[in-house]
């Protein structure tokens, strides 16, 4: 009688896909992991896209390149705890494969200077269950296109590298001191220098914001 | 009396930013509960995905084959950004005391585009070294050297980033490698 083999487990995969010395077993890894979690990511992804109406993020863009990180390295930092239950290890998988694909979205929505219309080249058209009239861009997105719009690319960084640290109750942005050496060193920055380039953007931006820059009566 | 305010303060175009970046974050499952309650509303039953979605085999090909395509730094890169970053010059600092655009040294750096004549010329005269034996190193020039490039070849191969990440072997070899570089050919 042959025993039916166990279906690897996630943390098994994610080993294989890093081990790329064995390169056909790390192929194969790939695609049962792969065709494990693509319908979740491709569901998350389209469901952000709709609401992002107006940007047209590209979701099988997305998913691609959420599966390309993985292979090219992300499962290099990526672990399950021992004793996870089959569900949970699951969830946790696929809670990092969104953060992948959350960040690459945040990255293409951050390059963009303009608000696209939707699905330009109307390849994803079948994916919109009801296509809006039109594809008005809310004040967050127009917020993001701004900043891109009128900061120089360094300095767009620099401003959501500080705004992802940003504590609202606080009203401060203190970035860990290992991530701000990394961020400085990466842009070849001091920190005094990160510091003067942010108040200078925020004033950028409050100029861009105010209505005196856009109406000139 | 104008009392309009028509500017915001520092912390409230922060207020602004945060709950842009927060609205793009909230698209997606930040939490394995989150994940749990996604699961829920998209059923078990799959839905037909993009053809292109569709093979992972082919998926995975093409990863592999933008893997093959990534520019990679070339020899003569790879040796500007070590010159450069000894000289703790940004690419910005570099590009303006050389006349080059930001961009075009930033993509000799990379690998993306190959040095011009012109770039090549600046560089090395910045960092002190023979044109001819850079102008060999990229390329630029047919003349053919009875020198072993294996020191060259090893800074292309480099895995370290920059200058400061070098250890202090790394950092004597790329200096005799730089004195070769600085050295005029004997006739």
């Amino acid at each position: 009688m042959i025993e039916a083999q166990p279906e690897p487990t996630d943390d098994e995969l994610i080993r294989r896909i890093r081990h790329k010395a064995d390169l056909p077993a790390a192929k194969l890894a790939f695609t049962v992991f792969y065709e494990r979690h693509v319908q979740f990511i491709f569901r998350c992804v389209r469901s952000a896209d709709r609401q992002l109406v107006g940007y047209g993020i590209g979701t099988a863009d997305v998913v691609e390149e959420t599966f390309d990180k993985v292979w090219q390295g992300a499962a290099n930092s990526f672990s399950l705890p021992v004793g996870l239950s089959p569900t949970d290890s699951v969830r946790r998988t696929q809670q990092w494969l969104a953060s992948i694909a959350r960040n690459l979205v945040k990255d293409k929505l951050k390059s963009r200077k303009h608000v696209l219309p939707i699905d330009p080249g109307g390849e994803n058209e079948e994916l919109f269950v009801s296509k809006p009239e039109s594809a008005p861009a809310t004040p967050h997105l127009q917020l993001i296109a701004l900043v891109e719009s009128s900061l120089s690319k360094r300095d767009a960084a620099i401003v959501w590298f500080k705004i992802h640290h940003y504590d609202p109750d606080t009203r401060q942005s203190q970035p860990p001191p290992e991530e701000l050496k990394t961020f400085c060193k990466q842009w070849e920055l001091t920190p005094a220098a990160l510091r003067k380039a942010y108040d200078r953007a925020l004033d950028t931006i409050r100029l861009a914001l105010s209505p005196s820059s856009v109406t000139h009566e | 009396m104008n009392t309009r305010k028509d500017y915001l303060s520092p912390s409230e175009i922060e207020r602004l930013l945060y709950d842009a970046d927060q609205f793009v974050d909230s698209l997606f499952p930040q939490t394995e509960a989150d994940v749990a309650e996604m699961q829920a509303m998209f059923g078990s039953t799959p839905i037909e995905l993009p053809e292109r979605l569709r093979e992972p085999k082919l998926v995975l090909e093409r990863i592999i084959e933008r893997e093959r395509a990534a520019p990679k730094p070339s020899a003569f890169g790879k040796l500007v950004t070590m010159l450069r970053t000894e000289n703790k010059l940004s690419i910005e600092q570099l590009a303006q005391r050389i006349d080059l655009d930001a961009e075009d040294l930033q993509n000799i750096e990379s690998g993306a585009n190959a040095a011009s004549p012109l770039a090549v010329t600046v560089l090395a005269e910045f960092f002190k070294l023979q044109p001819q034996k850079i102008m060999r190193m990229t390329g630029l020039t047919r003349e053919s050297s009875d020198r072993p490039q294996s020191e060259i070849l090893s800074v292309a191969a480099c895995a370290k980033p920059n200058f400061d990440s070098l250890d202090s072997q790394e950092r004597a070899m790329f200096h005799a490698l730089v004195k070769q570089l600085r050295n005029k050919d004997r006739p």
